[in-house]
């Protein structure tokens, strides 16, 4: 019996020597978006700040690195595989003296070692450009460490495109499949929130749940990695962030691997050019795209043709069942290359049945979502915002307004839905006990307790008052905009005068509406006057723009205006 | 020797091959015969470790192939439709070969090039089918391979060609006792090369013999009665003709036990002719449902 070996020197050769065009496209992207860059900074000035130049540096590096090892590894995959996709080359293939495991692991070995070559002369181009133009910086170790996380990050695409190529035999589904299982998963969640919101009343899509991003790893990954740099006197620190979710995602590319090397070991040669070549998943896809069929073009026609029906049991199923067949049906004709698939039937009626069940589900909302309130027990903290403007803490007072606001809007959802009067967008949100969020999107009428919750006096001062304590010199450009009866003139005024003004307007806070919001009521709050400067206060890393409306009952203000001659009337 | 034993191959439910037994012994050319569809080319593709059996066997030298690297690396396959690395020429899946194959014989391939006259730089996909061939063969050859299947191995090439191959190939056979096993429709070409034959229909074999017993044990006969004349009974008729006086028989039987026969039966005149494999082929498969059919069109 032969011994097995998981290396074949013939097939890493041939892999090297076969396919250089496409290794030298991947070194030539990542020279050309990473060191090139840097030396044209550096040659034409750009940067001379050496700070800012390894910011971009980094920023740019880790992106290119991710995005073109996306791309990269799909192309390698379709590459090195490409003898499971016809039936010839399946056939040659496998009358050759290789273990199939030998030749599983050797078309993987040969793209990783494209990927760390390539990383490792970009990053000596990248040090040999620094070094062209004298940058004082000490960058070995992060370029280092950049090379790691970019290695991993584009292994963790090569893992997945190795097992993708193993599911089919097909050369052009392999980017489907892969293109699927990138983003699928948020893409599906997109598509569910939206019928999700049109059923149930409250339901929030503006946050993409945690476990959604994690099973997109393209756009988890791209947001995650990013860098902190310090730069002090002698000590330079420049530290990579997302390193964990890039070790999770390494060690979910070596199980997707594995998964791969097994599927690869044990599947038909005769699969060649089939589009799905594993046995089991041929269900599997055919449902899948029943449900992406159901999703997208299920929604298009209720969209196109029973738009004007907002949450209408009978037309979502109607328009679903539709989308459904196309992508049962016309899966099970790709799958099997045949259009004598009708005898399927039964798969579909099942099928319908669950969409059936689904949409009479959500129309009745079986799982009581739109009732159902965390306990205050179990809350941390919890927000309401409206129209931006945030009403948010973990004390009990502001749970209770919370969770009263959320009782009302409940309780009042017939009248609220019918309502065509003011109304407004309310976020609530709760962070519970554990990380979870629960979050709740409204139109509605604010009541009365929510307006005079947000309008305390306290709530009113922080709205009007700067953060931070400032001086007269730190006033620049300040104006006065307001109309005089026949338009609305902008006049400067002096820095002691903004002073002055400010002040005023802090004397009036709790007397007056000046902080104040409406929050959608009809309460009308007149404002007559806008103040603006802009201040040169170092804590805020440059410069900080005031904005402020005076209304006309903040009457110490009114009162300091007169005295300086401006006097408002309103346009007519 | 290659020894397939019950080898059942189906495909989406369709059983390719059913039970089939065959063995090829040692040291012996031995020709796969059989219609179209009727499993030749999937049995070849289990033989060579293409394919994995639903069930049965497939061994060589008594071990299994599928996934045996040492059996692998002493065998050539030469399928009917060759597959060769986009761009490749001869030269670039020589240096492919040399790599896997560990009796690759580099001398053998530079003597080879004065009989495959054409350059080995040239990309194999710029070439005619014929030539194809031929770089299958020149490449096949260097591997000093124990067992040579060959599938439709000479279809494409031109007279002169084939008989050079035949001659590299029967060469190998008599100097290292090559085992060949070869699947053709060219049925007069493998008369003249192989020593045993194996007939298959609807993926089973149907008949396997040695050529020789197999031409000894069927006849053709052209024999005139007098009229009250009849054949003997107790020969077993295959197939039965007739042209004015004469009638031609197909009879299953050696040639001394069916002339006695026809002896005593006193016919005004008879001859006993041996068939050629295409007849035997035809006569065979005739028995299994598959005969060429009187159509009027």
């Amino acid at each position: 019996m032969s011994k097995t070996s998981f290396f074949s020197k013939a097939v890493f050769n041939r892999n090297l020597r076969g396919y250089w065009p496409l290794w030298a496209v991947y070194l030539g992207a990542l020279i050309l978006l990473i060191p090139v860059p840097l030396h044209s900074n550096l040659m034409y000035g750009y940067e001379p700040d050496a700070q800012l130049l390894i910011r971009n540096f980094f920023n740019n590096a880790l992106s290119v690195s991710l995005v073109a090892g996306a791309f990269f590894a799909i192309f390698a995959a379709m590459a090195v595989f490409s003898y499971m996709y016809t039936p010839r080359a399946a056939n040659m293939t496998g009358s050759l003296p290789i273990k199939r495991e030998a030749l599983f692991s050797t078309n993987f070995l040969s793209i990783l070692f494209v990927v760390v070559s390539a990383h490792i002369i970009t990053a000596a181009a990248t040090v040999l450009t620094i070094a062209l133009y004298n940058v004082n910086m000490i960058l070995v170790l992060p370029i280092v460490q950049w090379i790691v996380l970019g290695v991993l990050m584009t292994m963790f695409f090569v893992c997945l495109s190795c097992f993708c190529a193993t599911l089919t035999g097909s050369l052009l589904i392999l980017p489907c499949v892969y293109g699927i299982i990138n983003f699928s998963v948020i893409l599906i969640n997109s598509l569910l929130s939206y019928i999700f919101s049109d059923f149930l009343y409250g339901y929030a899509h503006y946050s993409i749940p945690e476990a959604v991003l994690w099973l997109t790893p393209s756009v988890n990954l791209i947001s995650t990695t990013t860098y902190t740099a310090k730069f002090a006197e002698g000590a330079n620190y420049i530290a990579f962030n997302g390193n964990l979710e890039v070790a999770i995602y390494t060690a979910v590319g070596i199980l997707f691997l594995i998964a791969g090397f097994f599927i690869h070991k044990y599947r038909r040669t005769e699969s060649a050019s089939d589009i799905i070549a594993v046995k089991p998943l041929k269900p599997v896809v055919k449902f899948f795209f029943a449900a992406v069929g159901s999703l997208t073009l299920g929604l298009l026609i209720n969209e196109l043709f029973f738009s004007y029906i907002t949450g209408s049991l009978a037309t979502h199923i109607v328009s679903m069942i539709i989308g459904g067949f196309v992508g049962y049906f016309g899966s099970e004709m790709l799958v099997t290359k045949s259009f004598k698939v009708w005898h399927k039937w039964k798969g579909f009626a099942a099928y319908s049945l669950v969409v059936i069940l689904f949409i009479a589900g959500l129309a009745f909302d079986i799982a009581g979502f739109e009732t159902s309130i965390p306990h205050k027990e179990s809350i941390v903290s919890a927000t309401v915002d409206i129209y931006g403007e945030k009403l948010l803490g973990n004390d009990p007072e502001t749970l209770d307004t919370v969770i009263d606001l959320h009782e009302y809007i409940i309780s009042n959802r017939d009248k609220e839905i019918d309502y065509d009067g003011h109304v407004a967008s309310v976020e609530i949100s709760y962070r519970l006990k554990g990380g979870a969020y629960v979050e709740r999107y409204y139109y509605c009428n604010i009541p009365k307790f929510i307006v005079d919750a947000y309008n305390t006096p306290e709530r009113c001062y922080e709205r009007v008052a700067m953060n931070n304590e400032f001086t007269i010199v730190d006033i620049e450009n300040a104006t006065i905009e307001y109309s005089d009866g026949y338009e609305w003139q902008i006049i400067p005024i002096t820095d002691e005068q903004f002073y002055a003004l400010y002040n005023c307007m802090i004397s009036d806070v709790g007397h007056s509406s000046l902080g104040v919001l409406s929050l959608g009521s009809n309460e009308y709050v007149q404002d007559a006057f806008v103040l603006t400067a802009d201040f040169k206060i170092n804590e805020f890393g440059g410069y900080y723009y005031f904005y402020q409306q005076i209304p006309i009952d903040a009457l110490n203000c009114i009162a300091y205006l007169d005295s300086l001659g401006i006097e408002y009337a309103p346009v007519y | 020797m290659i020894e397939v034993k019950k080898l059942t191959k189906l495909f989406d439910g369709f059983a390719a091959l059913n039970e089939l037994d065959m063995t090829v012994p040692k040291g012996s050319v031995y020709g796969l015969v059989g219609p179209n569809g009727a499993g030749k080319s999937t049995v070849l593709r289990h033989i060579t470790g293409i394919y994995k059996q639903d069930s049965g066997s497939v061994l060589i030298d008594g071990q299994p192939v599928f996934e045996n690297n040492d059996l692998k690396s002493r065998m050539a396959f030469i399928p009917d439709d060759v597959y060769y690395f986009p761009q490749a020429g001869v030269r670039d899946m020589m240096k492919y070969y040399s790599e896997l194959y560990p009796r690759f014989d580099h001398h053998r391939y530079e003597k080879l090039s004065e009989v495959f006259s054409f350059s080995d730089k040239t990309p194999i996909r710029r070439m005619s089918k014929g030539m194809q061939k031929q770089a299958a063969f020149w490449l096949a050859m260097c591997l000093r391979p124990e067992y040579l299947i060959l599938d439709e191995p000479v279809d494409g090439l031109d007279p002169v060609m084939r008989r050079q191959v035949w001659s590299i190939i029967m060469g190998d056979v008599a100097e290292n006792g090559t085992t060949v096993l070869v699947s053709s429709h060219n049925l007069r070409e493998l008369e003249d090369v192989c020593d045993y034959v194996g007939i298959i229909h609807n993926g089973k074999t149907i008949l396997e013999r040695s050529l020789t017993e197999l031409q000894d044990n069927i006849v053709k006969v052209q024999i005139v009665y007098p009229d009250d004349g009849e054949l003997p009974k107790d020969l077993k008729v295959m197939n039965h003709s007739k042209s004015g006086k004469i009638s031609t028989y197909i009879i299953k039987g050696r040639a001394a036990d069916v002339s006695l026969l026809l002896e005593a039966s006193s016919p005004i005149f008879y001859d006993i002719v041996p068939l050629t494999l295409e007849e035997i082929f035809i006569y065979e498969l005739g028995g299994a449902d598959y005969n060429v059919k009187d159509i009027l069109l």
